[in-house]
C-alpha cells in the first residue's frame, strides 16, 4: 500500500501521542512491585475482546446514529407542521407538552402556553392564506386550542385577543360545517308514514310501524 | 532504618524511570506487535526486569538504552514464541497485528507508519522510527543502539532522503 507524506506525518503525530493512562501506569507499578515480591497480581490483564464485539459495537453505533437522525428529522418536520398534517399530532401532543415539562415556574408555564395560543392562531392564518381550512384541520386545531385554554387561568382567556381570534375562526368554521351538514339533511319529514305501511296494517291488523 | 531509606530512594529512582520511559516502551511494543494488550504486557515485563535489576543492586549507567534493550529482547522473545520466522526478520521488520484487541484507528496509524518505514533498508528503519516517531535526539539514539552519534546522523539523513523520495513517487 502506497502512502503520502501527509498520511505518514499525520499517523506519526497521532501515534506519538499514544500513551498509557494514569490508571494503567499505577496498576502496572503495583503489579511490578507485587511480582517482584512473588505476589501474583495480574492487574493490567484485560479480557481479550471478541472480534464480534467490535462489529456489534459498530452496528450499534450506526443504529443509534440512524435513530437519532430519524428522531431529529421527525421533530423538525413536526415542528413545522400545520393542522391536518400527519405530524401535527406529534407536535401538539408530544413536542409541546415535552417542552412544557422544562418550564418550572408557573409564570413561565403560562407564558409558554400563551405563546402556544399565538402559534395556533398563526397556524390558522397560514392555512387561511393557503386557501381553505379542512374540517379535519379545524377539529385538530380546536382540540389543541382547548387543551391549552384548559391550562390557563380564566383571566388569561377572557378578553384575550388571540383567544377571541381563534374562537372567531373556529365559530366561523363550525357554522360553515353546520351549513354543509344541513345541505345533506333528507327533505322528507321523518313523521311521514309510508302509504304502503298503512295499507298493510289495515289489511293484516298488525302494528307494522310498532306504534 | 537505613535499609528502609535506601529502598525508598531506589523506588523513587525506579518510578522516575518508569514515568519517563514507560510511554516510549509502550509505543515501541505497540508498533512492533500491533496489539494493545501485548504492548501493555511487554511494557510491564520490561519494567519488572528493570526493577529486579535495580533491587538486586545493579547500577544502571545508561538506563534509557538498558530499558530499550530489554524491551527489544522481549519483543523478539514474544515473536519467537508466536511466529515461526527468522530472528533477522523479527529484529528488523514490522509485524502484523495478531489479535482483535486493538482499535481500527490504532491499527491504521501503526500500518501507515510501518508502510513508510518498512520501505526503507533495514539500517535506517529503527533510526528513523526513534527519530521521527519517538522524537529522540541523535545522542539518545546512539546510546540506545550502541553505535556512534556520527553513524546515527548519517543514517537519519539518508533515511529521511529515502522517505522523501518515496513520498515524491507516490
Amino acid at each position: 500500500m502506497k502512502i503520502t507524506q501527509q498520511q505518514f506525518d499525520r499517523a506519526q503525530q497521532i501515534f506519538h501521542k499514544r500513551s498509557l493512562s494514569v490508571g494503567q501506569k499505577k496498576a502496572m507499578l503495583a503489579s511490578v512491585y507485587g511480582d517482584s515480591l512473588g505476589i501474583s497480581s495480574p492487574v493490567i490483564k484485560r479480557a481479550m475482546p471478541s472480534p464480534y464485539w467490535s462489529l456489534f459495537q459498530h452496528k450499534t453505533l450506526v443504529g443509534f446514529a440512524t435513530l437519532f437522525v430519524f428522531i431529529l428529522g421527525t421533530t423538525y418536520a413536526s415542528a413545522q407542521s400545520l393542522p391536518g398534517d400527519v405530524l401535527y399530532g406529534v407536535k401538539v401532543r408530544v413536542l409541546e407538552p415535552a417542552v412544557s415539562l422544562f418550564k418550572f415556574s408557573s409564570e413561565s408555564k403560562i407564558e409558554y402556553n400563551r405563546s402556544l395560543l399565538e402559534k395556533r392562531a398563526g397556524e390558522l392564518r397560514a392555512l387561511e392564506a393557503e386557501g381553505s381550512i379542512s374540517e379535519k384541520a379545524s377539529l385538530e386545531s380546536a382540540a389543541a386550542t382547548r387543551r391549552i385554554i384548559e391550562t390557563l387561568e380564566p383571566s388569561d382567556v377572557i378578553d384575550n385577543p388571540i383567544v377571541e381570534e381563534l374562537l372567531d375562526v373556529q365559530i366561523d368554521l363550525d357554522l360553515e360545517t353546520e351549513a354543509e351538514v344541513e345541505e345533506f339533511v333528507p327533505t322528507s319529514d321523518p313523521l311521514d308514514i309510508p302509504q304502503e305501511s298503512v295499507e298493510l296494517e289495515a289489511e293484516s291488523g298488525v302494528d307494522v310501524l310498532g306504534l | 532504618m537505613e535499609a528502609h531509606r535506601q529502598h525508598n530512594e531506589l523506588k523513587e529512582e525506579f518510578e522516575g524511570l518508569f514515568s519517563n520511559f514507560s510511554d516510549v516502551v509502550y509505543r515501541l511494543c505497540l508498533y512492533k506487535t500491533g496489539s494493545v494488550v501485548k504492548a501493555e504486557e511487554l511494557t510491564q515485563e520490561t519494567f519488572l526486569r528493570v526493577w529486579k535489576s535495580m533491587a538486586s543492586g545493579k547500577t544502571l549507567e545508561r538506563p534509557k538504552s538498558y530499558i530499550y534493550q530489554i524491551a527489544r529482547n522481549l519483543i523478539v522473545d514474544y515473536y519467537k514464541e508466536n511466529k515461526p520466522i527468522s530472528l533477522d526478520q523479527l529484529s528488523e521488520e514490522g509485524f502484523e497485528p495478531t489479535d482483535g484487541s486493538t482499535s481500527p484507528e490504532t491499527l491504521a496509524e501503526v500500518s501507515m507508519i510501518k508502510n513508510g518505514i518498512n520501505s526503507l533498508e533495514k539500517d535506517y528503519r529503527e533510526v528513523i522510527y526513534l527519530k521521527f516517531v519517538e522524537g529522540l535526539s541523535v545522542k539518545e539514539i546512539a546510546s540506545i543502539l550502541g553505535v556512534s552519534e556520527n553513524l546515527v546522523s548519517v543514517r537519519i539523513n539518508r533515511g529521511k532522503k529515502k522517505l522523501d523520495d518515496l513520498f515524491k513517487r507516490t
